[in-house]
């Protein structure tokens, strides 16, 4: 009976309660067993209300792996979940990379997405269950990462993971080997499931991804362009080089008969990114257009 | 007397006043921090490996001006030569004695900046307090250089962090003679177009000393050439590289380029590339025999010497040669055939851009440094719009800063803005094993007993070969990288997790996102493509 008695961080709670005689044994028993199961959800919430990042996680953060691995071990952060799924992602790039590290890796992932299923830990780990499969394997299984995709879209609908995974997912197979109608289906069933995505940084790289397919598979230009223009339409925080895109907009807009479009795209690299390389030529295919630079 | 008790008295007086004098000593002792030459206050250090001409005495009238306006700040230059550099920096980090700026670029690799570097991503987002007073004193600091610190090493795509600060650019011109011009030509005016140059080569073959000397039209050494003529067979294929543009946006990766061949959809017969290979003849027919085998110091030899009539070189050389030379010094862009060209004039769409010309010369602040802040305040000093003048001034070499202007006689070297994407260019970074077959080859193309034929037919069956062999390791490494931005993109997020005001820290997580996606897309793009490739038997 002692030995089966329940501690929560080291405390033997029965016996204290005991010495107090507060409660009887049977009820404290079941309280202690009641908080351990949300032992992992409060010990993230602390940790998280009251720490700063832990300095494996900035060693990690700045790609030194293997300095993170060695931090970690020493670290005595008490959160087994966090530790966990720490563990797991800095093993991913840990030098030299072997496939003991990624399997370790793997298993510590399943097993957190099994410990607190439903958490963002646990889609953050089937994601990188995915990113395993699709890259860090020595032989990669792509079309296992896109199983594993789906699972994560299954169990976390609506999360930053798989909303991510969603864009990883379709780059697999847009890439991958398909007859002509099982390329039509595969830009149906993204453009479907494209339009749900809410995650900035997804719903870029989404439009990004499907321009460029089109246009590398040969699809009519109005395609790109319709993505290439929902692109630019998710605002930015800060300034980044899309002159590129600008001007590929300019160009499509051209060339399915659009040039008020056109000149004002480009119009908007002239002004934006003056010192682009694109610049001369856009000037000049103004011209071309009757636009004035303004 | 008690002689003894006497001598123990004093020597416990002696013991104690010893005390007293050592602990006035220490308590009263100097803790301002002192200069090497042992006046009050700190040391900077900054160390480059630009060792060309009055590059040293340009650093050094801008660090002599510093220390006008803080005396208590010494500033030394350290100027180590290029070909010990990587080793020297990589020890000197390492042992955490690394100077407090240091230049970066050349064996930089994101572990060291990452490590042993600051990132100056906040401090770039605020003006710099140096340009008080000039137009851009409300400007961002990234904002006041004309590339926007997109080049020359400022920005660590793997890290989106800031970590350098640039003071020049660099651009590629021809350097002449202008006595031997004169002599010559009878004229100082020098060549405008390709046809021109071309027709100077000649006359300068035909032309001898007042000794009987021959003159080398252009002085050209392996690394040399590559600046005349890469960009002369580029001027050739603009429109074939454009052709392969399958996104339309203006700029056509390498790899699509090389995917278009592998497709068949152009061929080294394609008219663009045999006249561009016999533009490269035609001009290399003026360098001097052997000259793929010679150094960069041969070549600029033969042209201080007064031995040879031109050279190509960056903007880098500006003030050596212009310094070492003991005639004057003349500079002109690289001359393109013009679309009226008889020969060539058809493949022409006009010159090649240089408006994206990225800044160099850039300095990182240090993790060692033991003065960080003032370092900073020095740099922020060095990167000021006057300070730039002063550098542009005393070295010859081009302007980094927004509102500066070149040195007299070296707006030559201005950017030139108006032009087009330039052309096609298997270069060794993208293509190691190609580029390596081209260049093992030019011997073919450029001797005198050589021709574009003998030249394509000793690469064509190779070619093919190669390209895949390097698309294939292009894929490979591609991935690679990509696995690396995993454990830092997710580590990042784990922090986000615990605390989602790191703003900052989100920017990055979703850049980071995004940038390996997009990475993602073009190279199982060119695993597919390959993959097709093999599937159709087209990989011989």
């Amino acid at each position: 009976l002692q030995k089966d008695r329940p501690r929560l961080c080291g405390i033997d709670f029965d016996a204290r309660c005991k010495r107090i005689g507060f409660l009887h044994t049977g009820m404290t028993t079941l309280s202690v067993r009641i908080l351990r199961l949300f032992l992992p959800f409060w010990a993230v919430t602390v940790v998280s209300a009251s720490t700063p990042p832990p300095d494996f996680l900035d060693a990690a953060a700045k790609f030194q792996s293997n300095e993170a691995l060695a931090l970690l071990e020493k670290s005595t952060l008490g959160d087994p979940v966090f530790r966990d799924l720490s563990r797991a992602l800095i093993l991913l790039n840990v030098q030299p990379k072997t496939e003991g590290n990624i399997s370790r890796s793997a298993a510590l992932l399943e097993s957190v997405a099994a410990t607190v299923p439903g958490t963002d830990q646990a889609a953050l780990a089937l994601y990188h269950l995915a990113r395993i499969e699709e890259v860090h394997r020595k032989v990669p299984d792509r079309a296992r990462a896109v199983e594993r995709y789906e699972t994560l879209l299954r169990l976390h609908p609506g999360s930053r993971e798989a909303e991510i995974g969603f864009v990883k997912m379709a780059n697999i197979l847009l890439y991958s080997q398909a007859t002509p109608d099982e390329r039509r289906a595969q830009f149906a069933r993204f453009e479907e499931t494209g339009r749900t995505l809410a995650f900035p940084p997804a719903r870029r790289s989404f439009h990004m991804s499907m321009a460029d397919a089109y246009a590398r598979h040969g699809f009519p230009a109005e395609s790109s362009l319709r993505h290439l223009l929902a692109f630019v339409s998710v605002p930015l925080e800060e300034k980044r080089d899309i002159a590129p895109v600008l001007y590929r907009i300019a160009r499509l807009s051209e060339a399915t008969g659009n040039p008020v479009q056109a000149a004002l795209f480009y119009n908007r690299l002239i002004d934006e990114y003056p010192r682009d390389n694109r610049v001369f030529e856009a000037r000049q295919r103004l011209a071309t257009l009757g636009g004035k630079k303004r | 007397v008690n002689w003894d008790r006497t001598s123990n008295l004093i020597a416990v007086g002696l013991v104690g006043i010893c005390f007293v004098l050592a602990l006035g000593k220490v308590l009263f002792r100097d803790v301002a921090p002192r200069t090497e030459d042992g006046r009050s206050g700190v040391t900077i250090r900054f160390a480059h490996w630009q060792l060309e001409g009055n590059v040293q005495d340009a650093f050094d009238a801008i660090a002599r001006e510093y220390e006008k306006l803080h005396p208590n700040v010494r500033v030394i230059q350290m100027r180590i030569p290029e070909r010990i550099y990587p080793i020297w920096l990589t020890t000197q980090l390492v042992g955490e004695t690394a100077p407090d700026l240091v230049q970066i670029g050349i064996g930089m690799t994101t572990d060291k900046l990452a490590r042993f570097f600051i990132p100056l991503t906040t401090e770039v987002a605020k003006p710099n307090p140096y340009n008080a007073g000039t137009p851009l004193a409300d400007v961002p600091w990234q904002s006041t250089f004309v590339d926007g610190m997109k080049g020359g090493n400022c920005f660590s795509t793997d890290l989106l962090e800031y970590y350098g600060i640039p003071t020049t650019m660099f651009t590629i011109r021809i350097y002449y003679n202008r006595d031997l011009l004169r002599q010559i030509t009878g004229s100082d005016t020098p060549p405008a177009t390709y046809r021109e140059l071309k027709k100077l080569c000649e006359k300068t073959e035909a032309f001898r000393t007042p000794r009987g000397d021959r003159i080398t039209p252009i002085a050209g050494s392996k690394y040399n050439a590559p600046f005349i003529i890469g960009r002369l067979f580029s001027s050739l294929t603009m429109n074939l590289r454009q052709e392969q543009d399958i996104l339309l946006n203006g700029d056509p990766t390498p790899e699509d380029v090389a995917l278009s061949f592998l497709h068949g959809r152009w061929s080294l017969r394609h008219p663009a590339v045999t006249q561009g290979y016999a533009l490269q003849r035609a001009l290399g027919q003026h360098m001097q025999t052997g000259f793929l085998q010679l150094s960069r110091e041969d070549a600029t030899f033969r042209f201080v010497q007064g031995r040879a009539l031109m050279i190509a070189s960056g903007a880098w050389d500006a003030s050596s040669l212009i310094g070492q030379a003991p005639f004057s010094v003349g500079i002109i862009r690289i001359p393109y055939p013009t679309p009226a060209d008889p020969e060539f004039g058809s493949l022409i769409r006009g010159p090649e851009t240089e408006a994206a010309t990225d800044t160099g010369a850039s300095f990182g602040l240090a993790r060692a440094s033991k003065n960080p802040d003032v370092a900073l305040d020095f740099l922020h000093f060095l990167s000021s719009q006057s300070s730039n003048r002063l550098f542009v001034e005393k070295s010859n070499w081009l302007p980094a800063v927004v509102g500066v202007d070149p040195a007299p006689g070296m707006e030559a070297f201005s950017p030139l803005l108006d032009g087009y994407v330039g052309g096609i260019n298997f270069s060794p970074s993208v293509f190691p094993d190609t580029a390596r077959t081209l260049n093992n080859s030019l011997n073919e193309l450029l001797a005198s007993t050589g021709s574009v034929d003998a030249y394509l037919n000793r690469i064509e069956p190779s070619f093919r070969r190669f390209l895949l062999q390097d698309l294939r390791l292009g894929v490979e490494k591609r991935i690679a990288n990509i696995r690396r931005f995993d454990t830092p993109i997710a580590t990042r997020r784990l922090i986000l997790l615990q605390d989602t005001d790191q703003d900052r820290l989100r920017r990055q997580y979703e850049r980071m996102l995004e940038s390996q996606t997009t990475q993602e897309s073009q190279t199982y793009w060119l695993d597919y493509q390959l993959k097709e490739l093999t599937a159709h038997g087209q990989t011989h």
